[in-house]
């Protein structure tokens, strides 16, 4: 017990410690009138607002945006690997696709905004649908390059075992992709919490980007700043347990 | 080349001079330029999957057990799982693995791995195994458990090998026959008039080292 | 050889942009020096440059900033709230802000003050589909109005139902973003509120949605000035003259943009046009619009009425969208 704890610290320690300066020097900074508080408030008012307002946000707001993250998530999910998985096996269609998939990343937003609004209106669709643009590309890139690592050599010997195509596929492919596939998704699940909240800024009626707007439109920065840090805290919390799922699938993968 | 039935083949030969090539070829990875391959008096078409293959390094699959690689082949040939399982918990226990169904390829030593490796083409359940040079990579001391441990093992398992080595002692105590191939193409082959069952100690019989030498100098004169 | 002269070069450019960048500094904190002929002075839109900002626009061609000494240096903003923030904070010398949101800032502790009203009259109203149903706010129970979640114009609504008879807790309010014209043009919601006559109606029109707009000092709201110019309590103390040659200058190009509209327009065109051209059109109808509600008849140019302010200031209050108590007198002041 006490190892653990030990190990712990040696891990994290020196992190905390760089965090607990940070603070300290940016309350400074704030308390003394070096930085205006209204553009950017000290960590003790933030907490303030955190604690003022924290029924209407860990009740009402926080649901809200993380039903529309792990919404896109699963569809970024299911659509990446689908394109991912489909340009794998298929030259044709991965060179007509990925043009468009780069494009789809560099069209700005609010080229395509109105299209969305048109198509799924103010409901959490259109919401979805700007977390899924944010998000799916790096499923896509990682599943195709998962799927193309290396294995040549397991894949003659279930060759030679009288494997078709799909077991070569299943058996050896697709455990080959699994590190290249998390990376994608740990990185697409910040991207969701990325996307929701400026979907959200395109029209909602609650989420946390929807509050932080209307707090800044409010002047109100330590309110702005305490949805930052709950976005800031549910980007990091989803980020660790996808880690947490990839270590328990892979640990016995190769290393 | 002629394999009988229920033989142990060595094929020796220096690096470069194709042994490997030859046994991709038999196994259906590759096709020849010249010639046929002829398997149970059959000139054969699709050779993948007729024939177990055991390359030079063992790949096992890292991420899954011991037990679930040995399960590789049954699974490709969507034989049932469940009935093949006691025989291959049997089959680990032979091969003196007893108790490492569920350890990972990670955790085994060199020796243990290749038994592994080769259990699991036994249990592609073919007729005919190709082993390319199974022990080179081990240590001398258990690359001599591992030829006592075949020696033991070879009248029960009814099987004609195909054998890749460079380890001369090791093709005549295990072989019916070697085929050499020496230079610009060339090929002999040795019978190897020792009975069997045979035991390890037959190295250093005078018989023996007799046909070490003779084996030594045939290839020497090619140089 | 050559590389060690790249590398003295590049030393040489970073020291002159650090020396400059410098200087800037000095300059930005300069206090009225009777030895300086020019005095530099930022000024942030509220918005991208449109009709309304033509007389600063004028004035700095026609030259009236220069003879008041002035040197003046016209920003855009990145986001509606920067201009009375970076006011306050006195990144810049004056800007254009909106009279309620000046008094919700003080509300916060935020020193800034408004100086002068530039328009006089809300340009936000409340628009819905000309052949619609909804003929008066209160026909708007049981609708959707889109808005782009600022709590004043949440304000406006419930003041306007309630003033027509109608219930607004019946009302959905439904948050649009920033762009407004989709909701309306997609017929999204069934109202919106947060456009301004001169701008959202006029391109609504113009994409064949006709408009009826609904002014909400007509229901209850009391009138307030749409847009004002700030600076910030500091500037306005020790620099009151810049501020009075500001207003002198810009009240001059007013006056030319009144007497000369399409003069004036085409040279905010013209400016415009550097960064991001207008629908000359749009901006016709829309100057059009603008000049009888920046008009200030007998008074000054800019003046403000600190009745204006008093109604505003108790109607905020009264609305929760202030929430501490503002003395009115003390969030503006006549030059």
């Amino acid at each position: 017990m006490k190892n653990r704890f030990k190990n712990w610290a040696e891990n994290y320690g020196l992190f905390l410690l760089v965090v607990v300066l940070l603070i300290s020097v940016w309350e400074w900074v704030v308390k003394q009138g070096f930085i205006p508080s209204f553009i950017l408030p000290a960590p003790t008012s933030i907490w303030q607002s955190l604690m003022e307002n924290r029924q209407l946000l860990l009740e009402q707001h926080l649901p809200a945006t993380l039903k529309e993250v792990l919404l896109g998530f699963i569809l970024s999910l299911i659509g990446g690997v689908i394109i991912g998985g489909g340009m794998h096996f298929s030259r044709a269609l991965e060179k007509v696709l990925y043009p468009f998939l780069v494009i789809s990343q560099t069209v700005p937003l609010i080229a395509i905004s109105p299209i969305f609004i048109m198509w799924f209106g103010y409901s959490i669709w259109s919401k979805v649908a700007v977390t899924i643009l944010t998000a799916f590309f790096p499923i896509v890139v990682s599943t195709y390059d998962g799927l193309k690592t290396g294995g040549e050599e397991y894949r003659e010997i279930l060759l030679t075992m009288g494997a078709n195509r799909w077991q070569i596929f299943k058996k050896v492919q697709v455990p080959l992709a699994l590190p290249a596939f998390f990376s994608g998704l740990k990185m697409s699940v910040v991207y969701c919490v990325v996307g929701a909240t400026i979907g959200e800024w395109l029209g909602a009626s609650e989420g946390l980007g929807y509050f932080s707007r209307r707090m800044s439109g409010n002047l109100q920065a330590d309110a702005v700043f305490a949805s930052i840090f709950l976005l800031s805290l549910m980007g990091i919390v989803l980020f660790l347990l996808i880690s947490l799922v990839e270590k328990q699938l892979l640990k016995n993968k190769i290393h | 080349m002629n394999v009988l039935s229920g033989e142990f083949v060595s094929v020796i030969g220096a690096s470069g001079s194709g042994k490997s090539t030859l046994f991709k070829l038999i196994a259906g990875l590759l096709e020849p330029a010249q010639g046929q391959i002829w398997i149970n008096g059959q000139k054969s078409g699709k050779r993948l999957g007729k024939v177990g293959y055991m390359p030079q390094k063992d790949l096992l699959l890292p991420w899954r057990t011991v037990a679930d690689n040995v399960m590789l082949p049954i699974e490709i040939s969507k034989e049932k799982k469940q009935e093949k399982m006691s025989e291959i918990i049997e089959g680990l226990n032979r091969f003196g693995l007893a108790g490492f169904e569920k350890a990972y390829p990670h955790e085994l030593s060199g020796g243990m791995k290749q038994r592994v490796a080769f259990l699991r083409t036994i249990m592609t359940g073919r007729e005919l195994l190709l082993l390319d040079e199974p022990f080179g990579a081990l240590d001398s001391m258990t690359k001599h458990n591992m030829h006592s441990w075949l020696l033991e093992l070879w009248e029960d398992l009814q099987k004609t090998v195909l054998f890749i080595t460079h380890d001369l002692e090791e093709a005549i105590l295990l072989s019916d026959r070697i085929y050499l191939l020496l230079d610009k193409g060339a090929v002999k082959v040795l019978k190897v008039e020792i009975p069997r069952p045979r035991r390890s100690e037959l190295i250093y019989q005078t018989e023996f080292i007799a046909m070490r030498k003779e084996l030594e100098l045939l290839i020497h004169n090619e140089k | 050889m050559k590389k060690s002269f790249m590398v003295i070069i590049s030393l040489f450019l970073l020291l002159l942009s650090a020396c400059s960048a410098g200087n800037k500094d000095n300059q930005a904190g300069n206090k009225m020096v009777s030895k300086e002929k020019v005095q530099k002075v930022t000024i942030m839109l509220d918005w991208y440059p449109n009709a309304v900002h033509s007389l600063l626009f004028v004035t700095k061609e026609k030259g009236y900033f220069k003879e008041q000494g002035l040197d003046v240096d016209i920003k855009m903003p990145a986001d509606t709230n920067d201009p009375l923030k970076l006011v306050a904070a006195n990144q810049v010398d004056m800007a254009i802000s909106y009279q309620p949101e000046v008094l919700v800032a003080r509300g916060e502790n935020i020193p800034v003050k408004s100086f002068a009203a530039l328009v006089r009259h809300p340009l936000n109203q409340l628009m819905v589909p000309a052949n619609g149903p909804i003929k008066s706010p209160k026909d708007l129970e049981g609708k959707t109005i889109g808005y782009p979640s600022i709590p004043l114009d949440e304000a406006i609504v419930q003041t306007m139902v309630k003033s027509d008879g109608g219930n607004p807790q019946k009302i959905k309010m439904v948050d649009v973003g920033w762009d407004l014209i989709p909701a309306m043009a997609t017929k999204k919601t069934n109202a919106l509120i947060g456009g301004y006559i001169n701008h959202e109606k006029l391109l609504l029109e113009k994409e064949g949605h006709p408009i009826l707009a609904l002014n909400p000092k007509e229901y209850g709201v009391p009138d307030y000035y749409e847009l004002v110019l700030v600076g910030s309590e500091k500037g306005l103390k020790e620099k009151p003259e810049v501020f009075k040659k500001f207003m002198a200058a810009i009240t001059k190009g007013q006056k030319y943009v009144q007497e000369n509209p399409e003069k004036g327009l085409s040279i905010l065109l013209k400016n415009a046009d550097k960064s991001s051209p207008l629908d000359k059109d749009v901006e016709t109808k829309s100057l059009q619009i603008l000049l009888p509600l920046m008009d200030a008849k007998e008074k000054a140019f800019g003046y403000q009425d600190p009745q204006t302010w008093k109604n505003v200031a108790e109607w905020l209050k009264d609305n929760k969208v202030v929430k501490t108590k503002v003395n009115s007198k003390d969030a503006f002041v006549n030059l």
